[in-house]
């Protein structure tokens, strides 16, 4: 039998940003994920791996992965850069300073994500200068905040169950210059099925030229591990995160935030079969 | 529908452990929703009395597949008012094939390793008066899960052959989790894996229960 062509063609493509040093590149799709059918470009979402500086609250199985240096966050984004990870998400609390920021930066030399109260966020933007970084917003009303962060560093736009493309004109006119799109956290649950829905079809809509919609979308998975009881096994909560990354992936991401490495490892692994790399 | 395979060259004993350990996951996880026996001893006897066997203890769906279409009517038999999907239907044997699922009124799962000769199995198939269909383009990554599940998801919309359940058939271990977790990202595909451990079955469940 003669089949018919099934491959489709897409007016626009994703926009691409340069973050770290230059040497990372993220976006730039030409097709839904992954797919050849559809003449892919074939490239994997970048995995980061989450450094926090504190521990408290943080889950004992995920912490006894790091083997004790996730006691100091410049430890624990080098073990991240030792694991294979693109770049390094650093979560800024009480004991955070931009002169840390700084030095994990220049310590790891990896694309960072940085993310924490909107004084820290904008004087680590300030003092970094040679590092494209990307700050992520808790919420709309932070991106909005930090839209007109210094350095040309790449600022998230919080959705919140918003429309994204008005945020991110809001955020352009508000003087973001760079914007990647966060369309909710990723955990297994009922809420995975609206946050696979959303990426899909705001991916297809920046594929088909519409304003606003090609931005590159980042997709923070650690929370899976908050879905367990304490019982839970570390390799079970991998498991868990790995699957949401795969599925998000799958959907459109370009970015995913994990918290364990093992999780992490089978991501980029899962990335770059799919993008037959 | 996701099955776990059990070999007829399992004895009694064995058998009988295994589809324990299956229900009890079925009934904490969802996973396994089937069991599928596979006639890797080619003789009648071992298939037809292990077929039976899974038909008094197992509650969920049940798939058998041999390359010997005698081999499957005989343990059909046992079975056949549980509408099992029978698998082994080929370019080479589909007439033997589509007169016992026609006979049994059975769904039958045709393989082929291109998607054209699948559609013409599946138009044969039809054309033989067989409506109940699994089509199986034998794909042996989960990137090929990706492409071929998508392109007959498409093709399914121009071409009425590739309206059926598309299955996909993989082996043991997290490869065939991540096989398995692919087809149904893509699509509501049937997963026929060799074997998955119990965190295996578990996530796999987990991630059914949150994208339907």
């Amino acid at each position: 039998m003669r089949l018919p062509k099934t491959s489709r063609t897409y007016a626009a493509e994703i926009e691409e940003l340069i973050v770290g040093r230059g040497d990372y590149v993220i976006g730039g799709a030409r097709s839904p994920a992954f797919l050849d059918l559809d003449n892919a470009r074939h490239r994997r979402p970048v995995i980061y791996g989450e450094v926090l500086d504190t521990l408290e609250g943080y889950p004992e199985s995920a912490a006894s992965m790091f083997s004790g240096r996730q006691t100091d966050p410049e430890e624990w984004a080098v073990m991240w850069k030792e694991l294979g990870a693109d770049g390094v998400c650093l979560r800024l609390g009480d004991k955070g300073t931009p002169e840390m920021v700084k030095r994990i930066v220049d310590r790891t030399r990896l694309p960072v994500m940085i993310c924490g109260d909107s004084k820290i966020l904008r004087e680590a933007a300030t003092l970094v200068d040679d590092s494209v970084m990307i700050i992520g917003c808790r919420d709309r009303e932070q991106s909005l905040e930090l839209a007109d962060c210094p350095n040309r560093h790449i600022i998230v736009a919080k959705c919140d169950g918003t429309s994204p493309q008005e945020l991110c004109k809001e955020m352009a006119s508000k003087g973001a210059e760079r914007i990647m799109v966060d369309l909710g956290k990723g955990i297994m649950g009922p809420v995975l099925k609206g946050l696979r829905e959303r990426i899909s079809s705001y991916r297809l809509r920046g594929l088909s030229g519409q304003e606003d919609s090609n931005h590159t979308i980042v997709c923070d998975v650690t929370s899976s591990w908050d879905a367990h009881g304490e019982d839970v096994t570390a390799r079970m909560a991998s498991m868990h995160e790995a699957t949401v990354a795969l599925a998000v992936m799958m959907s459109g991401a370009d970015m995913v935030v994990m918290k364990g490495p093992g999780a992490a490892d089978m991501a980029r692994v899962y990335g770059e079969e799919l993008a037959d790399l | 529908m996701m099955a776990l395979t059990i070999s007829d060259m399992t004895d009694a004993n064995t058998a009988c452990k295994r589809i324990a350990e299956l229900t009890k996951r079925k009934r904490s996880s969802g996973v396994p929703d089937a069991i599928c026996v596979r006639n890797d001893s080619f003789a009648t006897e071992p298939f037809s009395s292990l077929v039976q066997l899974v038909g008094e203890l197992w509650d969920g769906a049940i798939m058998i597949e041999s390359d010997y279409p005698a081999n499957i009517s005989k343990a059909l038999v046992h079975v056949m008012d549980r509408r099992p999907i029978v698998i082994g239907a080929n370019q080479a044997n589909l007439e033997q094939f589509a007169l016992i699922s026609k006979t049994f009124s059975c769904p039958l799962c045709l393989s082929s390793e291109n998607l054209e000769g699948l559609m013409d199995l599946a138009e044969k198939a039809e054309g033989i008066g067989l409506e109940d269909l699994v089509l199986d383009p034998v794909m042996r990554n989960m990137k090929q899960c990706l492409e071929l599940c998508t392109d007959l998801k498409r093709l399914s919309e121009k071409v009425p052959q590739a309206r059926h359940p598309v299955a996909v058939r993989t082996w043991s271990g997290e490869y065939a989790m991540t096989m398995a977790l692919v087809s149904f990202l893509v699509d509501n595909a049937i997963v026929i894996a060799d074997d998955l451990d119990a965190d295996s079955c578990e996530t796999i469940g987990a991630l059914l229960k949150s994208i339907r």
